[in-house]
């Protein structure tokens, strides 16, 4: 800061305004006195030396009449102890030098100048004064019978200035001190209070507690700006006292808000799972035709609602920042192939062309989130069928860019659909929001996908644009980077895997620990039709354990969420109270969406794996295969 | 003390300029004792009782020889002393000379002289003697010096408080006083 008046503190402000205020009177009082002090020193000397020419003139009467120069040069050297007196003079009635006194000697008298003088009228010429005064006779008549001329220097005035200039000068140096002294105390009468508002402001802005006041009361402009200033911070306390409980009613809501979707997306969940569930089993038996038409429509009812549901619970996960993402190795383009595997029906349906295309170097397996990716182009490319009503959707994946560490990939699902006009696009990853307002009346959807899709992207590092022309179909393009993984080999996994395997799976005893009827409903009717008939069901953790020690499983199965029994008090029965290889089997549990936190939890509690609810039999199967296998 | 430092001064003041004063002198020596006697009168004050005899006139008397002639005369011609005006009268007896505000003394014998101031004893005169030995000790006034003195006139400020006389301090800085020590009366 630029060191200026403006940048000083009060307190040096009002010191140097006092300092200058008493500078200035005292200069002004001292030019003042100064003239007058001259006034009066010009006035006093003028008289002065009117009455001494008058009465060195009056003594002198005697001498010019008996024309005694002795006695006159003696009267007139009794002036000499005044030094300032340069020349005395007499003249005699014709103005002949009759006597003189010169302290300067070298000064020659100009007659002319002495004659031109008014009698008795002191003159003031340069540094010096002359005066010249009759010398009158002593008798009435008053015959001038002589002149007297005196010249006087008025040279001690200088040296009264520069006494009075040098006294002048410590009245005021000592003035100043004092002034000083005592502005110095008094200023705190202004400056206190101002200074303590700054510091309390200071603590407030440090603190922000604006609970507290500046005690001080006073009439004065600093008075009233202290109470505006008290009484500010009062409003300000119960705004944000207001403002306070105004958030926290508004989070508590925006949790019951979300919580309410969660709950509410779960308690749809759970029967849609049955109907979806039970609806795979119906649609394999013996149905007529008509039947099989209903079932199909109901099958692909409650798949939509699911997927709404799901989009639902994904959003407000997002929304909450609950979302976690995985760190395993998976195969990109396979992720692509379910994609489009899951809409093939559709696409047959719709009769629209739906191909994945792989640029150049596109590795087998990266390290990252393969359900998010999944989710991504789900999303993407069930948007597209949306719109598109012929033609094509296509996925194209390339290789960006590839470090030592990463790969970078560009994924792009183009379709050949009504597209979205130029001022829509960037409001259709906004939530909620679709290009038009009857786009959800037409085309159905929740508005979250794309949404969805964007905050999963952005959230692992990506971008995500889009290029569009109305009637000329629409393309999304995002990037996501994934680690290499390290060991970079091929596996490819049948799909079909499931179905050659049945017959191993035939001969596998289950215990399943569920008490949800519906649940056991829809595993009762998968795993029959997977002839799987050597299970054994139990809602109750007694009967549970009286099983686990009477008869041997090859897996266990329980839910997470059991109203009356707790799977992780059973897991810890048969991995610390049974013994040999039953201490081993294997336990999955049924769940919904855990976070990594939670499942961390469960693993380290000893339950091996989790099939997730609603039951999708494919991965039903592949993981109680996989613990078949193991044995 | 201080009165005997000014005397010296008088006199260390009037040796040096002297000669000048002299050398530049175009009067004669009555003329100038005329001038010396007519400004006494200036310097001098009188009690308000001497003029009522003289018709209040201004009077000034020349006992014994008359050494002026006309000049005194034409000295005081037209002129007044004292606001008024001036008198010149020759005294024949003492008893003329008690008429007088000045009286001019000049050779005189020692007799006629005592005989003269026993007459005018007490009488506010203001007495000049034209350098008369010893004139100011025998109880005279005034009396002019020699010419060479450094002082042209003498005065016995005592006898002229005696008889009332007051002389002008200015016309006693000019003069030689007779101290008390010298006064033989």
């Amino acid at each position: 800061m630029r060191l200026s008046f403006k940048n000083i503190s009060i307190r040096y402000k009002l010191l140097l305004i006092i300092i200058f205020i008493t500078t200035i009177a005292l200069l002004a009082s001292f030019v003042f006195t100064l003239y007058f002090e001259k006034k009066n020193y010009l006035e006093r000397v003028k008289n002065n030396m009117t009455s001494l020419a008058g009465i060195i003139a009056e003594n002198n009467t005697a001498a010019l009449i008996f024309n005694d120069t002795a006695a006159s040069n003696m009267i007139l050297n009794t002036l000499n102890h005044d030094r300032n007196i340069l020349q005395v003079v007499l003249f005699d009635a014709r103005y002949n030098v009759f006597s003189s006194y010169r302290s300067d000697t070298t000064v020659d008298v100009d007659k002319k100048m002495v004659m031109n003088l008014r009698p008795g009228e002191a003159v003031i010429s340069g540094q010096d004064l002359n005066i010249q005064v009759n010398v009158s006779d002593e008798e009435t008549t008053g015959e001038v019978i002589g002149h007297l001329f005196i010249k006087r220097s008025l040279e001690d005035f200088d040296v009264f200035i520069e006494r009075f200039m040098f006294f002048s000068a410590i009245i005021l140096l000592i003035l100043l001190a004092f002034t000083i002294l005592i502005a110095g105390l008094l200023q705190k009468i202004i400056t206190s209070p101002i200074v303590r508002l700054s510091q309390l402001t200071n603590t407030i802005t440090k603190t922000r507690n604006y609970k507290t006041s500046l005690p001080y009361h006073a009439g004065d402009e600093t008075g009233k700006l202290v109470n505006g200033f008290n009484e500010m911070l009062r409003t300000i306390d119960v705004q944000n006292e207001e403002l306070v409980a105004a958030r926290e009613v508004a989070i508590s809501n925006a949790r019951v808000k979300d919580e309410f979707l969660a709950n509410m997306s779960n308690e749809i969940r759970t029967p849609l799972n049955v109907i979806v569930g039970l609806s795979n089993i119906l649609i394999d038996t013996d149905l007529n035709d008509e039947q099989k038409k209903y079932l199909k429509n109901i099958k692909a009812a409650s798949d939509n609602v699911l997927l709404i549901i799901n989009d639902i619970l994904d959003y407000s996960k997002i929304s909450s920042g609950k979302i976690e993402f995985e760190r395993s190795e998976f195969p990109v383009i396979e992720v692509a192939n379910e994609v489009i595997e899951s809409h093939r029906s559709k696409a047959i349906e719709k009769n629209l062309e739906i191909k994945l295309f792989t640029g150049p170097g596109i590795p087998g397996t990266v390290i990252g989130d393969r359900l998010k990716l999944y989710q991504i182009l789900y999303n993407l490319v069930s948007n597209s069928f949306k719109f598109t009503n012929q033609g094509y959707i296509h996925i194209f994946i390339e290789l960006e860019k590839e470090t030592t560490l990463v790969y970078n990939l560009v994924f792009r699902v183009r379709d050949t659909g009504i597209g979205i006009p130029y001022e829509k696009q960037n409001l259709v990853f906004e939530s909620f929001r679709q290009a038009s307002v009857d786009t959800g009346r037409k085309y159905g959807g929740t508005g979250l996908g794309l949404a969805i899709s964007r905050q999963l992207v952005e959230m692992q590092g990506g971008r995500i644009t889009m290029e569009s022309r109305p009637g000329q179909g629409t393309t999304f393009i995002f990037n996501l980077m994934y680690n290499k993984a390290v060991a970079e080999e091929i596996k490819v996994k049948h799909a079909e895997l499931p179905v050659i395997e049945f017959e191993k799976l035939s001969k596998t005893k289950l215990l399943i620990f569920e008490d949800n009827q519906l649940n056991i409903m829809v595993i009762q009717a998968l795993l029959k039709k997977a002839g799987l008939f050597n299970v054994h069901f139990t809602s109750k953790e007694e009967e549970a354990r009286e099983y686990l020690v009477n008869k041997t499983f090859d897996i266990v199965l329980m839910d997470t969420d059991m109203e009356n029994a707790d799977l992780l008090k059973l897991t810890k029965f048969i991995r610390e109270e049974l013994s040999g290889v039953k201490r081993n089997t294997p336990v999955i549990a049924f769940s919904g969406e855990l976070t990594h936190e939670e499942q961390q939890n469960y693993i380290s509690s000893g339950i091996n794996d989790f099939i997730q609810k609603p039951f999708n039999p494919a991965e039903m199967f592949s993981k109680l295969i996989k613990y078949v296998s193991n044995k | 003390m201080k009165k005997g430092y000014r005397h010296i001064m008088i006199i260390i003041s009037m040796l040096m300029l002297f000669p000048a004063f002299s050398s530049a002198q175009p009067y004669t020596e009555y003329e100038l004792k005329a001038a010396y006697l007519f400004n006494f009168g200036k310097f001098v004050s009188w009690p308000e009782k001497a003029f009522q005899k003289s018709d209040n006139k201004f009077v000034i008397g020349i006992y014994g020889k008359n050494p002026f002639g006309t000049i005194l005369h034409e000295t005081v011609q037209n002129k007044t002393l004292q606001n008024r005006s001036v008198k010149i009268i020759i005294c024949e007896t003492p008893e003329d000379a008690k008429l007088c505000h000045i009286l001019f003394i000049s050779q005189v014998n020692g007799i006629q002289a005592s005989e003269l101031m026993s007459a005018i004893k007490g009488l506010p005169i203001l007495t000049v003697g034209d350098q008369i030995d010893e004139f100011c000790q025998q109880g005279g006034i005034v009396n002019f010096t020699p010419q060479n003195y450094k002082n042209r006139f003498e005065i016995n400020n005592i006898s002229a408080q005696m008889v009332n006389l007051v002389i002008s301090s200015k016309l006693l800085a000019l003069a030689k006083i007779i101290s008390e020590d010298e006064i033989k009366f």
